[in-house]
């Protein structure tokens, strides 16, 4: 529960901000001049934080729209992230935001219409197919009732027939979407560990089964899904425990409606990685049998291709090689 | 360790009785009361904020403290209108003198309301000066928090101020019996706070800095530093994977340091790892 509010003092006026404070009138809101002077200053600690996260209400001046790191692409030659959010309602224990940000507290940058005059830009200067991403600093639908992202963005893609949204979540706030009349170019994107290791490591997300359940309703409703098995983690049980997962997941989605499937490893920027390491020194993750290339953390090279292998053999048993997507690890 | 930061001695005559606090002769700068089993100090460091920040940079420098130590600043303030006697938590600072602001992160439910507080340069005289707006106002926070915030993480660095006076009981009406009986009746609140913190602080885990049997293992094989830390790392490893397990039955055979290292991490990599 969201017990503190910080404003910044030029968008206090803003009509989503006055909607979002007037729905929690009973927290402390606290105003300041940038976000900046309270996530991104010195001697913080994510892990305190994250016991209770304040939410920062902000204006994002550039950046709206960005080139999408490579592992996301699928198929299209041009593919951008945005992020109206920083940091996530959840706690999984291999995400990179707790070594990139200095903060757990949830940024929402209100300014919604500048991200949409920059993806309206991006969308005019090509003929080519643009894939659009969201979920890369936060988790799409986590705080979709605060944020109400979905009303806001999924009419400006549906106009656009050459564009793609991926929305990524593990969440299954999923009302919006059904009350909302499906399109084909969006694809609503849920990521998955096996249920063990979700227990483990993906912390206060729903459960592997919840997720399924929220994809089936979408599905009748006639949304297109795709499913993100990223990061692949290992484990001595692995082997069960994915074949389970691909059992549970993919068995259980009607493949008409099934837009993708990737496959990712787990990596981490060194420096990340060694925040994260130090935060949850007991963590038996990062214990794992990793080493450090290029400067990323991974699993062993022989583990990482082993597991990879498997997956992608695993999976190709219920879906066509055309909606697979590997990423590029894999041998 | 929790290090408790007051301006004036009757400020801190309560908790000193609470908690059997032992004035320590070593501390010439400023006067320093510590507790028996050393887990609390507190510092008195004059009024403003020059004596509060150097306050607590001494009190950092005579006791060693660690990241994970608790601060608070406790003292009193004035507000235009609040009630004599009420307590509060700081959620803002702001330094009067140059619109600095800083924002405690309160992760935790204290029994008292927070606000805003103004780190003024001077004692305030005019309790209606539309400078304050709603702020209490008081003279230390700033010069605290700015300077404690560079030896801990801050969401363990609080201020607390109780009200000794408003338009109606001015300051110059205010006497030292006076104040040690403001803090005195708020004793219990500071001490829920405290016992919040000291929660907090304990799910800060750090990397152990010397594992089980790293003592043992440099003693029998010579390393260089960078070594050493490998070796660490290793150990923090051997202890998450396999605590019950003695990693010197593996290494009878190793002759150099290196080989050490290697033998320990082959031993973690074939280990189950069972999610
Ligand atoms: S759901 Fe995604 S963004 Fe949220 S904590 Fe997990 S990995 Fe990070």
């Amino acid at each position: 529960m969201i017990k503190t509010i910080y404003i910044e003092k030029q968008i206090a006026n803003h009509p989503r901000t006055r909607e979002i404070l007037a729905r929690f009138p009973d927290t402390t809101q606290i105003y300041c001049d940038r976000y900046g002077e309270i996530f991104n200053r010195k001697a913080q600690s994510f892990r305190l934080q994250k016991k209770q996260p304040a939410l920062i209400l902000a204006k994002k001046h550039k950046g709206f729209v960005l080139p999408a790191p490579e592992a996301y692409g699928i198929g299209a030659k041009e593919n951008y992230y945005f992020s109206h959010m920083m940091n996530c309602l959840y706690d999984c224990r291999y995400c990179f935001l707790q070594g990139m940000y200095r903060s757990a507290h949830y940024v929402l940058f209100v300014n919604y219409e500048d991200f949409a005059n920059e993806i309206e830009n991006k969308i005019q200067k090509t003929d080519e197919e643009i894939h659009f991403f969201s979920g890369y600093d936060c988790d799409s639908l986590a705080l979709e009732p605060v944020t109400n992202f979905l009303e806001y963005f999924l009419p400006i893609f549906r106009k656009h027939h050459k564009t793609l949204l991926e929305i990524r979540t593990k969440s299954t706030q999923i009302r919006t979407l059904l009350n909302t009349e499906p399109f084909e170019n969006c694809v609503l994107a849920w990521s998955f560990t096996p249920d063990e290791i979700a227990a483990a490591l993906e912390h206060k997300t729903p459960s592997v089964e919840r997720r399924i359940e929220a994809i089936a309703k979408l599905q009748e409703k006639g949304w297109h899904i795709g499913l993100r098995f990223d990061p692949l983690i290992y484990s001595s049980e692995y082997q069960s425990q994915y074949r389970k997962l691909f059992a549970d997941t993919l068995q259980r989605c009607n493949p008409e409606l099934l837009h993708s499937v990737t496959l990712g490893s787990f990596r981490l920027p060194k420096g990340y990685f060694k925040s994260l390491q130090k935060m949850y020194p007991d963590e038996r993750l990062f214990s794992s049998p990793l080493e450090e290339t290029n400067g990323m953390f991974g699993y062993k090279a022989q583990i990482q291709s082993e597991m990879l292998n498997f997956c992608r053999k695993e999976i190709l048993n219920y879906i066509p090689e055309k909606i697979f997507f590997p990423c590029h690890d894999i041998l | 360790m929790i290090h408790i930061i007051c301006a004036l001695k009757c400020e801190a005559k309560s908790l000193i009785a609470h908690h059997r606090l032992k004035v320590c002769a070593e501390s010439a700068s400023f006067p320093l009361y510590m507790s028996q089993d050393k887990q609390m100090s507190l510092t008195i460091c004059g009024i403003g904020k020059i004596n509060a920040a150097a306050a607590t940079a001494f009190t950092h420098a005579f006791l060693q403290t660690g990241k994970q130590d608790i601060w608070l600043n406790i003292g009193i303030a004035g507000h235009k209108n609040l009630d004599i006697g009420k307590i509060i938590i700081a959620h803002k600072i702001v330094e009067q003198s140059t619109q600095q602001s800083w924002y405690p992160q309160i992760l935790f439910s204290p029994l008292c309301r927070s606000m805003e507080v103004l780190s003024c340069d001077h004692p305030a005289t005019d309790y209606t000066d539309t400078v304050f707006s709603d702020s209490i106002f008081e003279m230390e926070a700033a010069g605290f928090y700015a300077t404690a915030c560079r030896f801990a993480t801050s969401e363990l660095i609080h201020v607390v101020k109780i009200i000794s006076d408003n338009q109606q009981h001015q300051a110059d009406k205010i006497s030292a019996s006076f104040v040690a009986g403001l803090l005195k009746d708020k004793l219990e609140i500071i001490e829920q706070l405290i016992t919040s913190l000291r929660q907090l602080a304990k799910d800060l885990d750090s990397p152990n800095e010397t594992p089980d049997y790293y003592g043992q293992i440099i003693e029998k094989w010579r390393f260089t530093h960078t070594q050493r830390n490998k070796l660490k790392s290793c150990l923090n490893r051997w202890h998450v994977l396999c605590p019950d397990k003695n990693p010197m039955k593996f290494l009878d055979g190793c002759l150099q340091s290196k080989e050490v290292i290697n033998q320990i991490t082959n031993k973690l990599d074939m280990f189950p790892i069972c999610f």
